[in-house]
């Protein structure tokens, strides 16, 4: 198998760039600020020469670089910017794996010969280009390893072609820090001063599994250019997901619940979630004034009742603190499975039965009118508020 | 059967619940509403029942001022109306 790399080197900084192009060659860095995790999450090689670091505390790079531009993370553009790269990368190869964000592998042709292969991976980084404007570099080799490593070390819009069988021979001279590795297995070579790729190949495998544990095994693979890690190409599966606009921004975590719940309902009636349940769910928040936030959630176990999803959704909004007010959520249903077997309860069977009587009345009315439904119910969103009209909204009657 | 309308999809929303209404208003010297048009027909404001101001959202680019009152009108309905400061404008305030 021949695999090609993309990646696109700071990829989050890259987005950025491209959004505000006036950031180039500044130095520039992503962190979350207080109540969040106050820490760098990516940075511009122009931060990294100056000392900045991704998981320095914002004050220590303020500090150590005083005019840093710094940047609140965008969780829901970069997650965007992702996909259409991937897109953009399964418009030229069929088969594509997304690694870390900003870099992607295809499999491309194996019995196409060094040229061929180097020109599927320049095709590659083109689309990469045209589809979400970003540059890429690439690398293609015989395993993820390889691929990846070679496109790191390429320049940006070029792409290297490691041969069949000279894989260790083209780690070798590279430096240590190149391996994808344990932070705490990078400490280690330090100490015994390992600082090429060589010098791990040169070591028998005893010594490295006595060092470095059940790790020692994959380093030595590695420092020969073996890498065992399979490629498993992305899954179309089908998402569901729905968007809802916030009447007013708010921070208000009842308004959210409210929303979330009227998203849930939405979704679990749209036909593709027939005899379907939901195994992940990603929420996505629009914040004003730019930036956004993002969490996916994997349930204990598959759902396809609202009140259990709302019940894990509330947990996850109940105490956050984001760090502006909310003006859209986006609610995504992944990893949709087939329904099992539920025992129902038998004291509410007429309930239920009226229940859907209802819901199959409100959808024949909402096709209807054009998807605007008919019936609403009044709900409390923030009761406290001093402008009327933000204290109480209508929502469809869905439920 | 259910005939396609043929509408437009939408986000869906939170609809705003008791939205406040334009209003036409009178005022006097001082600024104070001395006449409003509801529904067409223009009424006299026999009395100012009371007067308060809200302030808030003032860190946000258009923040909210209103000064918010409660009239008497001849016939003796009383409504709440607000003028917008920053806008100028006059609203009918439901609750």
């Amino acid at each position: 198998m021949r695999l090609a790399c993309i990646t696109v080197p700071n990829f989050r900084i890259a987005l950025e760039r491209r959004r505000a192009p006036a950031l180039a060659g500044r130095p520039v860095a992503i962190g979350e600020p207080p109540p969040g995790a106050n820490q760098v999450i990516d940075c511009s090689p122009e931060a990294s020469a100056l000392g900045v670091r991704a998981g320095m505390p914002l004050r220590d790079a303020r500090t150590i670089v005083p005019d840093l531009v710094l940047l609140p993370p965008d969780p829901v553009y970069y997650g965007r910017s992702a996909d259409a790269l991937l897109d953009a990368i399964e418009g030229a190869e069929p088969y594509v794996e997304p690694g870390d964000p900003g870099t992607a592998f295809a499999a491309i042709d194996p019995h196409a010969d060094g040229a061929a292969q180097a020109d599927a991976a320049a095709r590659l980084v083109c689309s990469v280009r045209d589809g979400s404007g970003v540059e890429a570099s690439a690398g293609v080799g015989g395993s993820k390893f390889i691929a990846w490593i070679a496109a790191t070390v390429s320049a940006p819009g070029e792409a290297i072609v490691v041969p069949t069988g000279r894989e260790q021979e083209f780690v070798a001279p590279l430096s240590t820090s190149f391996l994808p590795v344990s932070y705490e297995a990078h400490h280690k070579f330090a100490l015994y001063s390992l600082q090429t790729i060589d010098d791990i190949a040169a070591l028998p495998i005893g010594p490295l599994q006595a060092q470095f544990g059940a790790e020692g095994r994959r380093i030595w693979s590695l420092a020969r250019g073996i890498d065992t890690c399979p490629f498993r190409p992305r899954d179309r599966a089908t998402q569901v997901s729905g968007t809802m606009q916030m009447p007013a921004p708010t921070v208000n975590s009842g308004a959210l619940i409210i929303a979330a719940r009227q998203l849930s309902g939405r979704l679990l009636q749209q036909p593709a979630m027939r005899y379907r349940q939901v195994r992940q769910v990603r929420l996505r928040l629009v914040l004003l004034d730019s930036g956004s936030w993002e969490r996916t959630l994997t349930l204990r176990e598959p759902l396809s009742d609202e009140a259990g999803i709302v019940f894990v959704l509330k947990k996850l909004l109940e105490p956050l603190q984001l760090a502006g007010p909310v003006e859209e959520m986006t609610l995504e249903f992944l990893g949709l499975a087939s329904e099992t077997g539920k025992q129902r309860s038998l004291l509410f069977a007429e309930q239920a039965r009226r229940r859907a009587q209802l819901l199959a009345a409100l959808r024949q009315l909402k096709t209807r009118f054009g998807g605007e439904s008919q019936v609403a119910r009044v709900v409390e969103v923030e009761p406290w508020s001093r402008i009327p009209e933000r204290r109480y909204a209508l929502i469809d009657y869905d439920l | 059967m259910v005939k396609d309308p043929g509408a437009a999809l939408r986000t869906h929303r939170l609809r705003p619940l008791a939205g406040p209404q334009p209003l036409r208003v009178e005022t006097d010297a001082h600024g104070c509403p001395r006449a409003i048009a509801i529904e067409g027909v223009v009424r006299k404001v026999t009395s100012a029942q009371d007067r308060w101001r809200i302030d808030d959202e003032w860190w946000r680019e258009t923040p909210v001022s209103r000064m918010y009152y409660q009239l008497q009108l001849e016939g003796d309905r009383v409504v709440t109306v607000y003028h917008d400061l920053p806008g100028g404008a006059w609203w009918l305030q439901r609750y």
